[in-house]
């Protein structure tokens, strides 16, 4: 596992108060919302949050994107790789 | 009133990759009255289950059932549960929902008949459900004319200039969203744009309108407090509406820091219609305005509130309110009963018991609202044999992934309970009462 992928399972757990999950019960193509680990609306904004203060990135304006970077662990990954390199 | 004069004329009624004009609605609807006539040969008894999350689709088939004068019932949720509880009511479904055995106006073919000119609603009924104090879903029967009322007052109190946008977080399937972000622009010919749920991507529509309305609520305001993208662009806003639940007096003073405007709260409920508002500028600002028309007494014995209101049918209405009257406004004190409210979403913990209790695993549980990092349904379960032997043998997390699933069927995924424990028996103290600190202790 990369340190970028437990960093954000490990965020994803914390932030969102998830109790008996560990970064192992997160797989990194399931979908983290609805099916897969079950998040939330409510959790949707709260994970938003916590990803822009921890990574000090900012949010697409567009919602068909957002909604692809929070699909899984590995397109949030992706897309938090992509910001830092610009 | 013909319907054309009722609706505001706007080139951009609806906002989205392809505009709709009032123009290009009106013809949307008539196409859809074709429909309905083709479908539905008697429409005196006839209701009609809408579910639509695309609000153009939604408004489109809500108005044209009405001017049918079919009945509309409209589910809180698509959950397949709640459309299963409430199906027996509905003979039809329109919208993006289906369910087995019942006929759907969506598959009809269309008669092209000329078609009489279209009135605004003014009688037919609109039945909402919600979570009872009984502890089942309730249905809240209204009619168009209630609505009308309501809808007009909202339009004189709250008066909006020609080129308003309006963006919301909240569904249109529920009475708050449907009069103030669905029939309120309609009426004034605003721009409405589709549910947004990011406020990135709300921050992005105010960016292009000069006179925006957001509306929204405490689940979707406490969170933008955080990291409040959109207070920038504070001099676009021209109000934002937050209904639905309480939002935390500090909320509306940081929002009102933020915004250099404060947030218009709406007290009401899908039974008692809109009942009053306020504006938190400072933390004294505490009581509630009643809206015009509406009048309230509270029980000199149980200290609910009694509500004479013309938004609802009956002539004085008990509510579950507890509350003070000072200088003709209103104090809300709290409730009466289990019914709690999680995120703006009503969830009656006798209900969600008894739900839970019918699972073949549970023996017995007891639910309460544990205010932590989010305020949340906690559970405290007395497995049954099965129960227990599911948990040797798949682990706690197994087991409550599949109750969560469970009672998905019946109450929305933000409700579901997030912490549980499993114990032998429950707490109960000396006196064969369950304190709630035992109960806590249990999460700390």
């Amino acid at each position: 596992m990369s340190d970028l992928v437990l960093e954000v399972k490990m965020l994803i757990i914390e932030s969102l108060d998830l109790e008996d999950v560990t970064v192992d019960d997160i797989k990194n193509d399931e979908p983290l919302f609805v099916d897969g680990l079950g998040l939330d609306s409510i959790d949707a904004l709260e994970l938003g949050l916590a990803i822009k203060k921890r990574f000090d990135i900012k949010l697409d304006a567009n919602s068909e994107e957002t909604k692809q970077h929070f699909s899984s662990v590995n397109s949030l990954v992706e897309f938090i790789r992509s910001v830092k390199n610009q | 009133m013909k319907i054309n004069k009722f609706i505001g004329e706007n080139p951009q009624l609806f906002s989205g990759q392809s505009p709709y004009s009032s123009d290009d609605f009106l013809q949307d609807v008539e196409q859809y009255r074709r429909l309905i006539k083709t479908t539905i040969a008697v429409r005196s008894s006839i209701k009609v289950m809408l579910y639509d999350a695309n609000i153009y689709r939604f408004l489109v088939r809500f108005l044209a059932l009405g001017i049918e004068n079919v009945s509309v019932i409209l589910p809180p949720n698509e959950q397949v549960g709640t459309l299963e509880s409430i199906a027996e009511s509905a003979d039809y479904t329109a919208g993006n929902i289906l369910i087995s055995d019942m006929p759907s106006i969506e598959d009809a073919c269309l008669f092209t008949e000329k078609m009489s000119a279209p009135i605004w609603p003014e009688s037919s009924e609109v039945v909402f459900f919600t979570s009872g104090t009984s502890g089942k879903p309730k249905a809240i029967i209204k009619n168009w004319s209630l609505l009308n009322k309501e809808l007009l007052t909202l339009a004189k109190l709250f008066p909006m200039s020609a080129e308003s946008a309006f963006v919301s977080t909240v569904s249109h399937q529920h009475i708050y969203g449907l009069l103030f972000r669905a029939l309120l622009p309609l009426k004034n010919g605003n721009t409405v744009y589709q549910t947004q749920e990011f406020p990135e991507h709300i921050a992005n529509v105010i960016r292009h309108h000069k006179h925006v309305v957001l509306v929204s609520s405490p689940a979707f305001l406490s969170r933008l407090v955080e990291d409040n993208v959109i207070a920038r662009y504070q001099h676009h806003l021209h109000v934002v509406f937050c209904s639905g639940g309480k939002l935390e007096v500090s909320h509306a003073l940081r929002l009102f820091a933020q915004f250099q405007k404060p947030i218009t709260q709406i007290y009401g409920s899908t039974e008692s219609g809109g009942i009053a508002y306020r504006h938190v500028c400072k933390p004294s600002d505490e009581l509630w305005q009643l809206f015009p028309g509406v009048k309230c007494e509270v029980d000199p014995s149980s200290h609910r509130l009694l509500l004479h209101s013309p938004f609802v049918k009956e002539d004085t209405l008990q509510l579950d309110d507890i509350c003070q009257i000072e200088q003709g406004k209103l104090r809300l004190l709290g409730r009466v009963d289990r019914t709690i409210k999680l995120e703006e979403k009503r969830v009656n913990l006798t209900h969600m018991e008894e739900v839970c209790c019918q699972h073949e695993w549970i023996e017995s549980v007891k639910l309460f609202e544990l205010k932590q990092q989010r305020t949340i349904i906690a559970a405290v379960v007395v497995l049954t044999p099965l129960g227990k032997s599911a948990l040797a043998e798949q682990g706690s997390r197994s087991v409550t992934v599949q109750l969560k699933t469970y009672l998905q069927q019946y109450f929305e995924r933000v409700t579901l309970p997030r912490k549980w424990r499993f114990v032998e028996r429950f707490p109960y103290n000396a006196q064969g009462k369950l304190p709630m600190n035992e109960l806590e202790k249990l999460f700390v």
